[in-house]
């Protein structure tokens, strides 16, 4: 399982800010990027990689900014998981985490580090530490609750695999 | 000449007719039912035990239906259906003990009741085989437990009614037996069906784990309320226990039905 935030740079487009444990493979990010890139109005939704055998499961979320056009931070999670996995188990937990994000005070700095964005602002890098930290413990509680789904969906498996 | 029955209703007509007969001659002669003395004081056994072997051979026979018509793939239904068939053997000589028969009287001797008991660990040994045989590839996983079951048992048996030196042999062999063995194994049933039933969202497989539980708690009462002096007792919890076969029943099939609409 991996965890990336994906972010709308003004500048350069959609970025990836965020992604634990490792960097994404080049082939995959380019498709997550597309896939933000895409004028959707789910703010859920899942993506099957048949080639990859991989799931990418997205949640789409907007933070209040005072530095970005449109006074928004277009942002959105997502998580790369084995093709059978069920996404929608961490639906609440994605749902938890975008919540506790936007609650915190000027996060929308943490995405103004580059330096065509720089603003300057001693607050940036708390910010982008805030924001790791929250996203280090999000993937650490995904981790733990994608585990105990698993060990339940067992037994269910083991009940299909027969007929009845 | 074609009738066609189901639209001229002629069965139900004949029905009414032969009802209405019926009906004439009990209200003229108001007839009294013929004695049966040996029924007289074991009716109540004759009724649940009839009814607990219809039920366990209902349940055996529809496990191994299913286990025919789902090309014998599911080897637990099978060893369930056999379980259930053998379990029956007790209640098959409360039948006949109820009508008469003293060989099947259990509490007659120690040798009788080992002989119409028997049954019981190979039940416990062959559901719990049935549910590892879901749960586990691993052989040994499947075998080891089981055959402990089994092998204990019938120690518990073979201690209780031959060895230990006691004033009342039956019910502290079934004392050893049924707290060691019987309801933790019903309990197990109960718990991975309830379990599986709450995770795949499926009402059949809660409903045998129910019956497994209720089935529990009625061997709980076996013991205590098997001597003499409060055995009357005794057919209370022998209700609970036929209440229990319902849900199991239900449930399997039920399961079968939802499985196939997955």
């Amino acid at each position: 399982m991996q965890l990336a935030l994906l972010y709308f740079n003004t500048v350069v487009g959609p970025e990836i800010f965020f992604s634990h444990p490792g960097s994404i493979l080049e082939k995959i990010s380019k498709k997550m990027l597309n896939f933000f890139d895409l004028d959707m109005s789910e703010e859920f939704f899942e993506v099957i990689l048949i080639e990859e055998d991989l799931k990418i499961t997205n949640m789409y979320f907007e933070i209040t900014s005072c530095w970005a056009r449109g006074n928004k931070e277009m942002l959105m999670f997502s998580i790369i998981t084995d093709r059978d996995f069920k996404g929608e188990l961490l639906y609440e937990t994605m749902k938890n985490y975008s919540t506790k994000i936007k609650s915190i005070v000027n996060i929308y700095k943490a995405f103004y580090t580059k330096g065509y964005l720089n603003k300057n602002d001693p607050e940036i890098e708390l910010k982008v530490k805030e924001l790791h930290e929250i996203l280090q413990e999000f993937y650490d509680v995904l981790r733990e609750r994608s585990t105990e789904k698993i060990k339940d969906e067992k037994i269910v498996k083991k009940f299909k695999q027969f007929k009845w | 000449m074609v009738i066609n029955l189901e639209k001229s209703h002629l069965l139900y007509i004949a029905g009414l007719i032969i009802l209405s007969i019926i009906s004439v001659y009990v209200l003229i002669v108001l007839p009294h039912g013929v004695p049966v003395p040996q029924l007289q004081e074991h009716f109540y056994l004759l009724g649940l035990g009839l009814n607990s072997t219809i039920l366990l051979w209902t349940i055996s026979g529809y496990l191994l239906l299913r286990w025919i018509r789902t090309n014998k793939k599911n080897k637990s239904l099978l060893i369930w259906s056999i379980s259930f068939l053998v379990y029956s053997i007790t209640f098959v000589a409360h039948i006949f003990r109820a009508i008469g028969f003293p060989i099947a009287n259990e509490n007659l001797s120690v040798f009788h009741f080992f002989l119409w008991r028997w049954g019981m660990p190979c039940f416990s040994a062959g559901i719990l085989y049935g549910i590892l045989e879901i749960l586990t590839d691993n052989k040994k996983l499947q075998q080891i437990p089981s055959i402990s079951v089994l092998i204990l048992g019938f120690l518990w048996l073979i201690l209780g009614l031959f060895i230990i030196p006691s004033e009342d042999p039956i019910e502290v062999t079934m004392y050893l037996f049924l707290y060691t063995i019987w309801i933790p194994v019903c309990f197990t049933m109960a718990y991975i069906f309830t379990f599986y039933g709450y995770k795949a969202k499926e009402i059949g497989p809660k409903l045998v784990g129910l019956g497994f539980f209720i089935l529990m708690i009625s061997y709980h009462g076996w013991a205590p309320w098997h001597f003499e002096e409060v055995y009357y007792l005794y057919y209370l919890w022998y209700f609970l226990f036929l209440l229990s076969l319902t849900p199991i029943l239900l449930g399997f099939v039920l399961m079968s039905f939802e499985e196939s609409h997955d």
